[in-house]
């Protein structure tokens, strides 16, 4: 009754190659992560352009409005550049920091926790504490202690006369909070011919009708695309809008569940909302 | 080799990351108890082997909801090899009248099934596994978990979602349910 180790290697080694590391997920749903190249942008310091892929050779105008997305960036994603320098501040325990002085231009400030000891930081400018938090458990602390390229890391938009900054931790608990001045450029979402917009998802911007997403093809393999928007809010296949209240919620669930307890997939199309490009697997 | 890797709640960080190695190293600790739980509910041992790929897959497809539970990510599995295999039923049930029209496959017989086939003629053994296949599923779960696997209810309850009194109450009902003597040879006293 032992396993045949021939086939069991196989099966090992089939196994081990499966495994591959994590897909983008729409914007919507990763609003604490972030554009890697930011971040390797942040730990520099220096005023790099975020969109250097596309700008390297021709620096962004900073103008304050909307304006379309250039090539290289998907429609509904803001341009940013970092300005000024990095800022680093050691904190333990429970303090107000205050925010440091804002260069000319500067509309968010990037805002990255790393720990130094195990345990929950929270940070924002909330100062009733209704803020965001990351940390580290104790075997977290080896790899990501005081790396900010590891930390949690969250844009908030400057605000006029918020200049203090609230970190709640136990009072053994400390880290670095980096903070980075930026502007943001926003762009305007794409009109396909169908006349459905389609681009990238953010707060307290328009939804558009085709949303920015990362799926997979036929063969497994990871590709971007858009998912339509009614597709990925519906709470499932069979559900085609959100419940009404509470107890329908629950009735919802648990047909849902026991119907697709894996989750289901939505299409992924290209841009102009016809063409099938692969699957976006939701729960 | 694997008293030297650290246990599954710190590997498993490393596989979300895409580290395949550190899944080859689950698959290494773990496989042989999964497979031994698959060979209980299946008889032939090529199947038994398929189902406990399938199970790791399922891990790795399922990694988003999967649970380390006292540092391990055993009972986990071992309740996903479970729906692993009722799914393979169900699935060949739905075939079956296609399947029965077929030829025998013409396969050399594994002596191991041979000792398995022995070992569930059993009477006892094969009463036992009707009394269980009765019970709602949770409930077989629990049984199969507590007493054939032996997790503790705790660690049972955790995998299975269900809360600590409600996995008692079940467990406690099934035991009734199976009745005195089986539960004895369950080894599952009162």
């Amino acid at each position: 009754m032992t396993f045949n180790e021939e086939r069991g290697a196989a099966i090992r080694a089939g196994l081990v190659a499966t495994v591959h590391p994590p897909r983008l997920q729409p914007v919507a749903r990763r609003r604490l992560m972030g554009v890697a190249l930011l971040t390797s942008g942040l730990l520099i310091g220096g005023a790099v352009s975020a969109a250097a892929v596309t700008f390297a050779r021709s620096p962004v105008v900073i103008s304050g409005s909307d304006m379309p997305a250039p090539p290289g960036v998907l429609p509904g994603q803001p341009i940013i550049s970092m300005l000024g320098e990095l800022t680093t501040v050691t904190v333990q325990g429970t303090q107000t920091i205050p925010l440091p002085a804002a260069p000319a231009g500067a509309t968010h400030v990037r805002v990255s926790v790393a720990c130094l000891t195990a345990g929950t930081i929270s940070w924002g400018f909330d100062p009733a504490g209704n803020n965001p938090s990351s940390g580290c458990s104790a075997s977290d602390v080896r790899v990501k202690q005081g790396a900010l390229d590891r930390a949690g890391w969250m844009d908030f938009e400057l605000v006029a006369g918020q200049d203090a900054f609230y970190i709640g931790a136990a009072e053994n608990v400390s880290g670095i909070v980096a903070f980075q001045f930026l502007n943001y450029i926003e762009t305007d979402l794409g009109v396909n011919a169908r006349g459905e917009t389609f681009g990238v998802v953010r707060d307290g911007r328009p939804t558009p009708d085709l949303q920015s997403a990362s799926g997979t093809d036929d063969d497994g393999a990871p590709v971007l695309g858009y998912v339509r928007s009614v597709d990925f809010d519906a709470f499932g296949p069979d559900w085609p809008g959100q419940p009404k209240n509470p107890t329908e919620a629950l009735a919802w669930q648990t047909e849902r569940d026991a119907k697709y307890p894996d989750g289901w997939d939505i299409p992924l199309f290209e841009s102009d909302g016809v063409t099938e490009v692969g699957s976006f697997h939701i729960g | 080799m694997d008293a030297l890797e650290p246990p599954d709640a710190q590997l498993w960080p490393r596989v979300l990351e895409g580290d395949g190695r550190a899944f080859g190293v689950l698959f290494d600790r773990h496989r042989d108890r999964v497979h031994s739980h698959i060979r209980r509910l299946v008889h032939d041992s090529g199947e038994a082997e398929d189902l406990t790929a399938a199970a790791f897959l399922e891990l790795w497809r399922r990694r988003h909801s999967a649970r380390v539970v006292d540092e391990s990510l055993l009972p986990w599995l071992l309740v996903t090899a479970g729906n692993v295999v009722s799914n393979a039923n169900r699935a060949r049930r739905r075939y079956r009248r296609f399947l029965a029209a077929l030829p025998s496959p013409a396969v050399q017989p594994d002596h191991a099934d041979h000792v398995a086939a022995r070992l569930d003629l059993e009477p006892r053994v094969r009463q036992l596994l009707a009394a269980i296949a009765d019970l709602p599923l949770a409930d077989q779960r629990l049984i199969v978990l507590t007493a054939l696997e032996g997790l503790t209810l705790q660690q049972a309850s955790e995998v299975t979602g269900i809360s600590y009194g409600a996995a008692k109450t079940r467990l406690s009902r099934a035991r009734s349910r199976l009745g005195s003597v089986l539960a004895n040879e369950l080894g599952v006293t009162s």
